[in-house]
């Protein structure tokens, strides 16, 4: 097994994950994203097959500035802390694995890849991981220490985090 | 039947390639406000450190796949 860096001349070796969006994702979007340098996607692959990918791009978890009312209540309840308003993150945009390759700790050993890689060669100042996740994939994402941003979500995808502070 | 459409765009990714096949994009996160924002700030204040065990096994997790890496990260 090896991992590559998505570039344009890469041959897809067969991939399926089980879930339409993610196959198509890998298979027709992703090198559009390298080539608008919006997203990097890596690859694990053997001999025959796309074992599991994951596509990452910069984000950032804001706090909205004119919400005056919650900011008096954090400044309040929190009078010690210096309070921003943006946070850097890592956003993991997709991550796959392959039906033949799931229940083998890869999706995991990946998220703990980009946790390790993120605070011990943090070039650009990052201090939470976030996904996306699928409805599906909550309890796997939680299960991995992520929690969700939001306390309602509608839509197919729910938003969570790392907190990568914890690792260091 | 989606199998078989995967076969055909591994072989011919452009011919296939119509914007309603596209994937969802990838989107910013959603900015915070109110309850979420404040709850997301408490949590900031209450995070504990790992355990060292915790730490190990994500340390080990990731030497795996940085055992498989052909580039540098």
């Amino acid at each position: 097994m090896k991992i590559v860096r998505l570039t344009q001349e890469h041959d897809f070796k067969p991939f399926d994950c089980g879930e339409g969006d993610l196959n198509e994702f890998l298979l027709q979007d992703s090198k559009q994203y390298a080539k608008g340098l919006l997203a990097v996607t890596y690859v694990i692959e053997d001999e025959e097959s796309t074992v599991a990918f994951f596509s990452l791009s910069n984000d950032r978890i804001s706090l909205l500035e004119s919400d005056k009312a919650t900011w008096r209540r954090i400044r309040a309840s929190f009078p010690h802390r210096k309070h921003r308003s943006d946070y850097p993150a890592v956003k993991i945009g997709r991550l796959g694995v392959n039906v033949n390759a799931q229940h083998k700790h890869i999706g995991t050993d990946i998220l703990d890849f980009v946790k390790q890689t993120f605070i011990t060669n943090n070039r650009t100042g990052c201090c939470f991981v976030t996904v996306d996740a699928l409805q599906s994939a909550v309890p796997f994402y939680e299960q991995n220490g992520f929690k969700p941003l939001r306390k309602e979500n509608e839509g197919e995808t729910v938003p969570m985090y790392y907190d990568l502070t914890q690792l260091l | 039947m989606y199998f078989c459409s995967v076969k055909r765009m591994i072989r011919h990714p452009r011919k296939t390639l119509k914007i309603s096949d596209m994937a969802k994009p990838i989107e910013p996160t959603p900015v915070l406000k109110g309850d979420d924002a404040y709850e997301f700030v408490a949590e900031m204040e209450k995070q504990q450190k790992a355990s060292e065990e915790e730490k190990a096994r994500v340390a080990k997790g990731a030497s795996f796949i940085q055992s498989l890496l052909t580039f540098t990260f």
